[in-house]
């Protein structure tokens, strides 16, 4: 099945954020999935501190200075091992879990045409193409690592050498470079990693590294609009992800209280939001049960009957899950 | 021009033998850097002056640099294998040595067949940091000996406070330096350790020094001349220096292409901060006037590429002077030097030798990493401590490491936690200093003593654990139990009575104790000298009916001590009314008992409330409460969801 990539069209935030409403359950689990990722260093840590500090007072000021932080210390070299299981796991966790979605989502809208889905329909969509996310997944942290060296190791012997010759100036210049560069590189892959995933999804792609390639190729051509709507989902996910910290450096009093409890949690559901909006803006143009021009109409006539050999194109090459369901 | 050399050195001894000055070792040098090779041209006349009531034959000299003659010296093996002080050696390290050509008496008696390295810490036999010649004759109670030196002097790639890097020169450490005699103990003159510094007498040094043209110089001391020679001829610039009653000379030298020098001045009646001045006449109880403070040249030679930095470590070296000086006394020297290294020289920085300082430009040290942007100010001011505890308190490095870098440690926290608390400089404004202290002595886990030789420590981690935090925390605590004011004078005594002497760890305990008017031995004892802990607990608290008192309960609290540190400790006692109390407990018993009588039920126990004992880094035990809460646990971890989620982020560019 050829499919042209062309259609696909630039990166919309806006239509991000539709589909993003239209995923609501999604949302919920991906804010959900969030909190549970951390549950088990919260409950690692909560009991060890707990522990340590159960008969210290709570108020502001009632406890001697600077014993806070040192019985947290004390909870914490108590329970090294614990935490550091609980915290790989939950990084581990997190990552399974956003491929899964990501592959329910892709295998939802380019299979259905974004027909109304229940989230268990969309997770069974995304456990059929696990494998194959996890793999572009792989592929992308594997050409960050490799871009990242073939970036920094020049640059750390440019940087060995300006030390040597005492070229401070040059040295700080090549310090900012390596940063810039890392951050570009980054926001590269990403943004690659991002298209690469639609991609993927795509009847004919079952190579995660050609469908990851095909997504590098895409951003370089056109760098901009993903970028525009890399920043329009990042910059509030930061932003709304700074409240809770700063509030609760600037008022003491608020630390540990509900008020700062519901605005992080307000604040990890708005991050839901974005990272779901985030990846459904790389999305094709239109649906295909909409009727309107779509990518797999372009290439393949009605979007009825791109649907019907899309699935096909799945059921064919499906060693991996089930077919999407309806 | 040799015979001109011949001719100025033999009047330099003659001035010398006729000076009369009180002084035990005066150097005047002539050095010539060639800054192809990195390496020095030496001669100088030294001057010893016995003041002991005991003849000595013999001269001990410190021949630092041959500490990195090659890895098995003493020094590198200490250190571990291709390791610098801060993190790895290069593949093109350079070595270091010092040779000896000539050494003579002013009569012209050749004293170099005599030499003969010696080891008289570990034997090494690889290890030449350390020479003795003999005398032809002994050397009286109160006599003098003047000795010629030539030497040549290989500066290596740049490693623990001395050597090269590019252009840069810091030549620390370079001149063959006698040790320190002390009578009947003999010549205190140890090989150059890993993990420890220097000792030496006080004297004047005279130093010239002699760089290619268009350099710039700093130095210990002060410039007192200098000679441009003319485009064609084929000497360099020539320096003059000359510092008195100092125990080092050391001087850094690079092109002027490169550094640049920043001349200010350290004003009293500008730079003391009024607060300061105020809260020192408050705490000490002396007139402003006997605080009255002398002004200070500062010299700051910094790369061209950090200028921008200048006025953060001139501001630095402001506040430095005025905190130590209002504290622990004048700074008795017309001028401050201070050198920040380059960024390729990062073993050149946060070094203090007498009135020459090198800093830090910061985001180059892997310190940069603990202290971050505030490491520019920190390691000024930790350097200008040094100018006291170790430049005019002159205690042994060798054997007493903690003296000079503890004492230095305990006033750059205070002095940083006092800059902090008045908002004098943006980059200090974070305060907790102690918090971080005592966090960073409980990730220790090792105990040991403090008081022993610097190489003796199995580990760097306890040396610097020991001779730093734990010292610094040491005389917190002590500050917490004598009360701010007792402390302060305590500390002021010492350092007015010992400068320009070696005090010992004992003349230290001894004035704190003259001070007080307490015997305070059983505190330095258990803090210093053994390895001790401190670790409070309330072991149980038990309420039961009072028979016969309706109403009334008998409550039993019992206080115990994990650790062997026995000491006098506070404790805080809450009723369920509200009412609070504190006691004393002496703290000698391992457990103790207290038995109350009231009508109320305690709510909460508390030993050590204030946390005086600041040495003490278990205090989760510290704490009883009738009705435990996880009020204080949700406090201290409000901040640890949105870590983690931040922490989440890092996979989403490649999942």
């Amino acid at each position: 099945m050829a499919v042209s990539e062309r259609p696909f069209g630039p990166p919309s935030p806006c239509r991000g954020a539709r589909q993003a409403l239209r995923l609501r359950q999604l949302v919920a689990a991906v804010w959900v999935a969030s909190w549970l990722a951390i549950a088990p260093v919260l409950l690692v840590l909560s009991q060890t501190a707990g522990r340590s500090l159960a008969a210290v007072p709570g108020g502001p000021g009632e406890v001697a200075a600077g014993d806070l932080p040192l019985l947290m210390v004390e909870a914490v070299r108590g329970a090294l091992k614990p935490l550091a299981i609980a915290l790989v796991s939950g990084l581990a966790a997190w990552w399974a879990w956003t491929v899964l979605w990501h592959a329910g989502v892709v295998r939802w809208q380019l299979g259905t045409g974004a027909a109304p889905i229940r989230l268990g329909a969309l997770l069974r969509l995304g456990a059929g193409r696990w494998w194959r996310y996890a793999r572009l997944s792989a592929t992308a942290l594997a050409a960050l690592a490799v871009a990242a060296a073939a970036v920094l190791a020049p640059l750390g012997r440019c940087a060995v050498g300006a030390l040597g010759a005492m070229a401070e100036r040059r040295l700080l210049v090549l310090l900012g470079i390596g940063a810039t560069a890392t951050a570009l590189l980054a926001i590269a892959v990403w943004l690659a990693t991002l298209r690469g995933a639609w991609l993927l999804g795509l009847p004919g792609r079952r190579s995660a590294v050609l469908a990851w390639l095909a997504g590098l190729r895409e951003t370089l051509r056109r760098p901009l609009p993903g970028l525009w709507a890399w920043l329009v989902w990042m910059v509030p996910a930061l932003l709304v992800s700074a409240v809770a910290p700063l509030l609760g450096a600037a008022f003491v009093g608020l630390r540990g209280g509900l008020l700062l409890v519901m605005i992080g949690l307000l604040a990890s559901l708005a991050r839901a939001f974005c990272w779901v909006g985030l990846f459904c803006s790389f999305a094709p143009l239109t649906d295909l049960v909409g009727g309107a021009e779509g990518p797999l109409e372009a290439a393949a006539g009605s979007p009825q009957q791109e649907i019907m050999c899309a699935e096909e194109a799945w059921q064919e090459e499906d060693d991996e899950g089930d077919p999407p369901a309806r | 021009m040799q015979r001109r050399t011949s001719r100025l050195l033999a009047g330099l001894a003659f001035a010398l033998a006729v000076s009369g000055t009180a002084a035990a070792a005066d150097y005047e040098m002539a050095v010539t850097l060639d800054a192809e090779l990195h390496r020095l041209q030496g001669r100088q006349l030294v001057r010893w002056f016995n003041a002991t009531d005991t003849a000595t034959g013999e001269l001990w000299w410190h021949l630092y640099l041959n500490a990195f003659a090659s890895d098995d010296s003493t020094f590198l093996r200490e250190l571990g294998p291709r390791r610098l002080r801060f993190g790895g050696r290069p593949d093109d390290m350079r070595w270091g040595w010092t040779t000896i050509t000539r050494m003579a008496l002013a009569d012209g008696t050749d004293l170099l067949p005599t030499l003969e390295f010696m080891r008289p810490d570990d034997g090494n036999l690889e290890d030449r940091s350390v020479a003795r010649v003999r005398l032809p004759e002994e050397v009286p109670p109160g006599g003098s000996v003047v000795v010629e030196v030539e030497f040549e002097a290989q500066l290596p790639s740049i490693i623990a406070r001395t050597g090269f890097a590019g252009d840069f020169h810091l030549a620390g450490q370079w001149f063959p330096k006698l040790g320190v005699f002390e009578g009947a103990g003999g010549w205190n003159c140890h090989q150059y350790h890993a993990n420890s510094e220097f000792f030496a007498d006080f004297g004047s040094y005279r130093v010239t020094i002699e760089v290619p043209r268009g350099w710039v110089v700093g130095a210990t001391g002060v410039e007192i001349g200098r000679m441009e020679p003319p485009e064609d001829h084929e000497r360099g610039l020539r320096l003059a220096y000359s510092a008195e009653r100092v125990h080092d000379f050391a001087w850094v030298a690079a092109p002027g292409s490169a550094m640049e020098v920043v001349s200010a001045e350290f004003e009293p009646g500008r730079d003391v901060p009024r607060e300061w001045l105020e809260r020192a006449v408050r705490t000490l109880g002396s007139s402003a006037a006997s605080l009255e403070l002398p002004p200070t040249r500062l010299r700051l030679m910094v790369p061209r590429s950090h200028l921008k930095l200048a006025e953060r470590h001139l501001h630095a070296a402001r506040l430095g002077l005025a905190w130590h000086g209002l504290w622990y006394g004048p700074y008795p020297y017309p001028q401050l030097t201070v050198v920040v290294p380059p960024p390729s020289a990062v073993e050149a920085g946060g070094m203090e030798y007498p009135t020459f300082i090198t800093a830090t430009s910061g985001w180059a040290s892997p310190m940069a990493l603990l202290e971050g942007r505030s490491l520019v100010e920190t390691v000024v001011i930790h350097e200008i401590g040094h100018q006291y505890f170790y430049g005019l308190l002159a205690s042994n490095e060798f054997e007493e490491a903690w003296l000079d870098e503890g004492l230095t440690s305990f006033a750059e926290l205070q002095c940083r936690e006092a800059i902090a608390a008045d908002g004098l400089a943006p980059a200090l404004r974070r305060g907790g200093l102690w918090t971080r202290e005592r966090i960073g002595q409980s990730l220790v886990w090792t105990h040991f003593r403090i008081d022993q030789p610097s190489w003796e420590f199995p580990s760097p981690v306890q040396y610097y654990s020991a001779s730093y935090g734990r010292t610094a925390l040491s005389l917190r605590t002590l500050e917490g139990l004598l009360g701010p004011a007792n402390f302060a004078r305590a500390m002021r005594t010492y350092a007015e009575r010992y400068r320009f002497r070696h005090p010992t760890g004992d003349d230290l305990f001894a004035t704190f104790s003259e001070v007080a008017g307490e015997d305070l031995g059983w505190y330095f004892e258990q803090a210093f000298r053994s390895e001790a802990e401190v670790d409070w607990e309330v072991a149980e608290v038990r309420h039961s009916p009072r028979p016969g008192a309706a109403g009334e309960w008998s409550i039993d609290v019992d206080l115990g001590r994990h650790g062997g540190f026995a000491g006098p400790v506070s404790v805080a006692l809450e009723f369920e009314d509200g009412r609070r109390e504190r006691r004393s407990w002496d703290g000698g018993a391992r457990r103790t008992t207290w038995t109350l009588d009231s009508a109320q039920r305690l709510e909460r126990v508390v030993v050590d409330p204030d946390a005086v004992w600041a040495l003490e880094t278990k205090r989760r035990d510290n704490y009883w409460a009738r009705e435990e809460s996880s009020r204080a646990a949700r406090r201290a971890l409000w901040w640890v969801p949105e870590a983690l989620h931040w922490l989440g982020l890092v996979h989403l560019p490649w999942s």
